[in-house]
């Protein structure tokens, strides 16, 4: 049994765009068949808090790749769920597929 | 119960955004200027006092722009503490679009302001807001919006 893929959706507060795109994440993963978990967090609590990818903007992106080893995507537009699906499922599926390792 | 069912009718009655949250054609001098129009009025509607302003400012100049999470579109927000009152939610839309600063979603003429006490009961308001901007028509037609009752009528309509 492989265990469950934890996402966590980083803005600034981790209470108001995070929360945005932590919807849009969810819808993605239903529509793709993918389980998961979503959370949110600050920037500040990022690095400390255990996930296996992170999604934030492209302005906070930075400040998070050089704190944490697990992949970092960044979002231009929150809403858009093309973006979502063009950058970050790949990265889901790579990850999903290095726990079947 | 009954307590119940008047929740469940308080919250589906609720508007989004009321007519006096929302602003049309605001001058604004710059990314500073139009923050702080937004937030004005969820002063006057006394949502906040009036530090939380200044504290949505900071946010942008401590972590950057990433508060224009769509393009043209700013979310101004800043945590949620003491100086919020009530969770709510204001629109301005800018006579003359600024610069965040944003690589990909500048310029920005259009900025949404909110206010939670905290970060769990101010989920449905986001979803809310979310379901607004997803609607790319209903964007459009606030963005060049000059009757303020058209645009309560845009945003609250369920």
């Amino acid at each position: 049994m492989s265990k469950k893929l934890k996402i966590l959706a980083v803005c600034g507060f981790g209470v108001g765009s995070s929360m945005i795109l932590k919807m849009k994440i969810e819808e993605v993963l239903k529509q793709n068949n993918i389980k998961a978990d979503v959370f949110t967090a600050d920037v500040g609590s990022a690095s400390s808090t255990p996930c296996d990818i992170i999604f934030t903007s492209k302005e906070l992106e930075k400040n998070i790749r050089s704190k944490v080893n697990v992949p970092v995507v960044a979002i231009k537009n929150f809403i858009d769920k093309v973006e979502i699906v063009e950058n970050g499922l790949p990265v889901v599926r790579d990850v999903l597929n290095s726990f079947k390792e | 119960m009954l307590y119940l069912i008047n929740e469940v009718i308080n919250l589906s009655n609720r508007d989004i955004i009321e007519k006096e949250n929302i602003k049309l054609n605001v001058y604004a001098k710059d990314w500073k200027g139009a923050v702080r129009e937004a937030g004005n009025l969820l002063l006057s509607s006394e949502h906040i006092n009036e530090e939380y302003i200044e504290d949505m400012v900071k946010a942008v100049e401590d972590l950057g722009p990433y508060i224009v999470i769509v393009p043209h579109i700013a979310i101004a927000h800043a945590r949620p503490t003491n100086e919020v009152l009530k969770n709510g939610m204001s629109l301005i839309t800018l006579e003359k679009p600024v610069e965040f600063g944003s690589e990909d979603n500048d310029p920005v003429d259009m900025v949404f302001a909110f206010c939670a006490r905290s970060k769990e009961n101010h989920l449905e308001a986001l979803q809310e807001l979310v379901g607004i901007l997803d609607n790319e028509k209903k964007i459009e037609r606030l963005r060049n919006i000059e009757d303020i009752e058209e645009a309560y009528y845009i945003l609250n309509r369920k």
